[in-house]
Parts: structure tokens; sequence; C-alpha cells
């Protein structure tokens, strides 16, 4: 659960840690963060998003495709506030249009129909949310940068939790690999057994669970804005 | 009066028409709040696609979804993982299309199937006692033999000396496994033929010299999520070991011919790239005479901070390692490369075992990368730097 607005964050140096290796490990792609002063908000536009090229199946499947897009204010390397956005878009069968709802708090900030699948992905290339943070508790003078990480159809941690006691439940029917009688080459078990199971979704999203993410994604990445001070941007 | 009593049924009715409005306004804004939900769908029928050697019942049994049930986009999410979990798919995918009539979809499951031959292979280089050596092992695994779920799998390892002593070793073993005996959910067959011939000679005159066939058979089952336990009989036609390890000079000889096995083990992680838990395995043979046969391997691993994992290794005989390995970026799709770790390990390990004691083995580093890849299935490159160490008499 994000804090609410205008409470500290701890972990400020975890957090920098993690967004260090964010960086190193999700590259941005060429794509931009950008904030402009939207009357008593924050704007946030993602600008040249490369997403996925499975993103464009996934829109026409006619499930809904979540993009969690979770911002992190920061005031050095410290977290001075956090919001999540999600953004909920589905192919409707029968209207043959995409109807898109941007939420946070459990309010819709707003909800657009799009007609083609171009217009869609145009949007989402260049993904704008308007009062994406306010800017009430931000202090005159100081300068802060804003952390995105964009999450594609996240998984929650219940559901991680399910999973991985179906995978348990499931990995009891394979055959464990006893050790190699003789140790040739001193290491017992040494050839490793060939039943990984093949690579797959399944894999990155256990992968990232395992090294603590708490969220998840079948793909993500971090944008970081350029510093700003409130007074400077433009409305 | 009359006039009372209208004005008192006006008022009540404009109270109530007034709370229903409000009602509606309340129920409206509960509505926007949660976004713009689309209308409840019903699942119209399930399809699959793509699917020559699964059967589509085999598919839809992951799916936990039938005709005449809300859709409920969760559950085909978490299908969709279930299904990419296993080895049977390489590609898993589920959409929606139209029903019969509005609100009505049909759900159809796309699968793109796996080989279902794994390979795996390591190459690497070790140098030990003013030999060099080169190592090569690999695994060829048929996961669904005779289209019956079965398993063969074929394991080679070798070590050849390049320079100095004599350091030769080639293990061979055919293995065939049957996961679900008599379709018994928790009983399983594993029977094996190997062959190991190895040569190892030391600058002080010790050596390892063995020849060996074997034939086993064991009979297992599972227990929980994790835990097996098994009990055979091994079976050896050919057996020549000799050793003689440490001063005094002594050597010891197997020749027991047969041995009855036990096996146990608890396996919760990945054997190739552990992210967390506990395996281990281990394996006796009642053999007291010769040159060891004992075998067991334990590995616990704790996923540290982001992408990072700490291995602590076990053996018995006599052996142990920290690894340290880190993921190298998560590929975004599948490619020729899908998954990528570097290792090092520090460590100690026996090479040969006696009953009296003796040990040989090495202390060093070991360092490589393990890839997972698209068309040779699990690649290990590795560099192996040790110095021996041979112990008579107990603790080293």
């Amino acid at each position: 659960m994000a804090p609410a607005w205008g409470q500290p964050v701890r972990g400020g140096c975890r957090g920098a840690l993690a967004l260090i290796g964010m960086l190193l490990l999700s590259p941005s792609w060429g794509a931009e963060l950008r904030i402009s002063r939207v009357g008593t908000g924050l704007g946030v536009v993602l600008q040249g998003m490369a997403y996925p090229p499975t993103l464009t199946k996934d829109l026409k499947s006619g499930l809904t495709t979540h993009l969690l897009i979770h911002l992190t204010l920061l005031h050095d390397t410290r977290a001075e506030a956090q919001r999540d956005i999600d953004v909920a878009v589905h192919y409707d069968l029968w209207d043959e249009n995409f109807p898109m709802t941007e939420t946070a708090d459990h309010a819709v900030l707003r909800s657009q129909d799009f007609a083609t699948l171009e217009q869609l992905t145009a949007f989402l290339t260049n993904l704008a949310i308007p009062q994406a943070l306010p800017t009430l508790h931000l202090v005159s003078g100081e300068r802060y940068r804003l952390q995105a990480q964009i999450l594609l159809n996240p998984i929650e941690r219940e559901r991680m939790e399910r999973l991985k006691q179906w995978v348990a439940d499931n990995a009891a029917s394979e055959r464990p690999a006893s050790p190699t009688p003789t140790a040739p080459l001193g290491r017992g078990a040494s050839v490793p057994p060939a039943v990984a199971p093949p690579d797959s979704v399944f894999n990155r999203i256990f992968q990232q669970y395992a090294s603590g993410v708490d969220s998840p994604a079948t793909w993500q990445q971090t944008l970081v804005s350029s510093p700003f001070v409130l007074q400077d941007l433009t409305p | 009066m009359r006039e009372t009593l209208f004005a008192r049924t006006a008022a009540a009715l404009r109270a109530v028409f007034l709370g229903a409005t409000l009602l509606a306004c309340l129920l409206q804004g509960a509505a926007f709040g949660a976004g713009k939900e689309r209308a409840p769908l019903v699942i119209e029928a399930l399809r699959c696609e793509g699917n020559v050697a699964t059967s589509c019942r085999f598919i839809l049994s992951h799916v936990y979804l039938a005709p005449g049930d809300r859709l409920d986009e969760e559950k085909l999410q978490d299908a969709k993982l279930r299904l990419s979990w296993l080895r049977n798919f390489s590609f898993v995918d589920i959409r929606l299309e139209k029903g019969s009539a509005r609100g009505r979809v049909i759900v159809v499951v796309e699968v793109t199937e796996s080989s279902t031959i794994v390979s795996a292979f390591g190459l690497g280089l070790t140098t030990m006692d003013d030999s060099t050596s080169e190592v090569f092992y690999g695994r060829v695994t048929d996961d669904d033999l005779f289209g019956a779920a079965k398993i063969l799998n074929v394991d080679l390892e070798s070590r050849a000396p390049s320079n100095g002593l004599t350091q030769t070793d080639l293990f061979a073993r055919v293995q065939y496994v049957d996961p679900q005996l008599l379709d018994s959910q928790h009983y399983f067959l594993d029977a094996d033929l190997s062959y190991r011939y190895a040569q190892y000679d030391f600058t002080d005159g010790d050596f390892i010299d063995e020849r060996m066939w074997s034939a086993g058979v064991e009979v297992g089952r599972r227990f929980g999520a994790f835990a097996y336990v098994a009990a055979g009989y091994e079976y050896r036609p050919v057996v020549d070991v000799v050793c003689r390890i440490s001063s005094p000079a002594q050597s010891t000889v197997d020749t027991t011919h047969g041995s009855p096995t036990v096996a146990a083990g608890w396996n919760a992680d990945d054997p190739v790239f552990p992210s967390g838990g506990l395996e281990l395995n281990a394996r006796y043979s009642r053999d007291i005479s010769g040159c060891g046969n004992v075998a067991a391997d334990g590995r616990y691993t704790w996923a540290i901070g982001h992408g990072g994992y700490l291995s602590l290794h076990a053996q018995y005989p006599l052996g142990g390692g920290v690894e340290y390995s880190h993921d190298l970026g998560w590929a975004l799709d599948p490619g020729e490369i899908r998954r990528a770790r570097w290792y090092v390990e520090p460590g100690i390990w026996s090479l040969g075992y006696s009953s009296d004691q003796q040990l040989a083995g090495g202390a060093g580093v070991r360092a490589g990368l393990r890839l997972d890849t698209k068309y040779l299935g699990t690649v290990d490159l590795f560099i192996y730097v040790t110095t021996p160490w041979r112990q008579h008499g107990g603790s080293p």
C-alpha cells in the first residue's frame, strides 16, 4: 500500500538502490518522463514509451490490460510520497473499440474510448496522466525528481503465493534428480538436470518475485524525471 | 383535515423521491468510482488452438473455468501462468472471441508446443596438481518418451588432460524414469545403466583408478510438495577400483558387485537457476570395502538484493562452497538467450573416498556463466582453478 501523499517513506537508501538496479536492468530506450503543472497537481507524460511487441496482441485479446504506474516523488534520494495509477484498457468485442480508464485511490481520473488500435497505441506511447500528484506538500524552492515505475499486468502478492503453492504441488509430480553415484568432476550432481521449465512469462515473473519484487510483472520500465522546482514548472 | 393529510402524503412522497434520487446518485457515483466497468461476460465455450500432441482437455484442465461460468479475468491470467510453467509449451496466450450473443464469449487458449527433448551441457577448464584438463558434461532428456510422459535421459561427462599428470575421467549413463509408476501420483521408477572410467595420478605417487559398469533400479515415493525417498538395488558386473591416497602408502580395492541403495531428498528450488530454497539429495550404497559410493549434495539459496543469489553448498564426501550468482538482466521477450547468470564459487570438493577415511580432492575457485538458451538448452561455461589435497585418517 502506497503511503498517503506527504507521508515520509522509510528506506530511502533501499529505494535508491532499487532505483539504480532498475535503471541498470531496464534501459529506458529513449523514453522520457515529463512533468507539468496542471491546476493544483502535477501532470505527467510518459513520452516515447517502448512497450513489448506482445502488447498489441494483448490489447486486442478482449481481456483487460493493466498498466500500473507507481509514482515516487524523490527529494534527493528520499521518497517523499508515492501514488499508484492504474491504466486499464480492453477491447470491446461488440462495440469494436477500446475503452480506457485511469484510476488512482479508487477514483477515476479519466476515461476515454479509442476507436482504433492505432489511436490507443499512440496514446499509450505518450501516456499523459493529468493530476498525477497533488502539489500541496511540495516545499517551495526545493528540488525534486519524479520516478515512474511502469508495470504491465502486475500480479499481486496473494496471487503469487497461490501460484507458488500450485507450482509446489505440481512440481511434486516431477522426478527429483538424485546425484550422480560417482563424482567424476568432483561435483556429485554436477550435471544440471535438464528439467528446468521452459523460458516463459512464468519464469520471468517468478524470478522477480524471488528477488523481492512486490508486484512482479510481465514487463516493466522505470523512468526518472529531470530535477525540478515547483515554481519552474510550466502549466 | 383533508388538506393536512394531503400535505403529509405529499411530503412523504417527496421524501421517498428524494431518497430514491439520492440512492441512485450514490449508486451511480459508486459505479463511476469503480471505473468504467464492463458488463459481466459469460463463457459460452472454451477452445484450444495450436495444440498437436497435447489434448485440449489437458490444456483446459488448467483453466478452472467452464461454459456457463461468469468470466473471471484473474483466473484466466493465472491459467496462462500455470500453462506457461509447463514444459509442454513454449508460448501460451488467451483471448476472447464473440459468442452467439452480446455478453457471451468464447475463451480461446492458444499454445505453441515445445520440443520434449531438452539438453544441457557445460564446458570448462580445470587445473590441479600441475595438470590442466578440459571438462565437458552434457545431458539430453526426452521428457515425453513414447508420448506417455516417461523420461529418457542420457548423461556424458568427461575430463581429458591437456598437459601434466594423467587425470582422465569418463562417465556415461542412460537413465529411464517413470514419474508416475503404474499411473500413481506418488510412486516413481528410476532405472539406469552407467559406466565410469577414471584415472587420477598425483605428484607424490598417489592415485585413484576406477573402471566400473553399473546397473540399478529404484522405486521411490514422493511426500508432500518436495520430498522423496527411494530404495533399490545396484548391480556392478565389472568393478575394478583401486585407491592409494596419502602416506603411508596403502591401497584399497573395491570389488563389491552388488549393493542395496537408498536415496532421499528435498527439491524445492530450480536446480540450474536457484532463486531461494533448499535442494538436498543423498544416495547411499551399502559398500563397505572400497572407494566411495556414498553421495550427498545439499544447497540452500537466498535471494539477495535485486537479481543476486547466495548459495551454500555442502557435499559428502567432504566438500562445500559458497556461491554468489547474479542475473544478467531479464529478457524482454524470449530470445536466443533467455536467461543468463554469472557465478563465482570458492570451495573444496572430493574426488575419491574410501572406507578407511582416505580422501582426495581439491580446493579452489570455480567461476562461470550459466545460460538458458533457446536451441542448446542449459549451457554452463566455467573455469575451475584448484589445488589438490589428500587426507588420510579422517578429518583433513
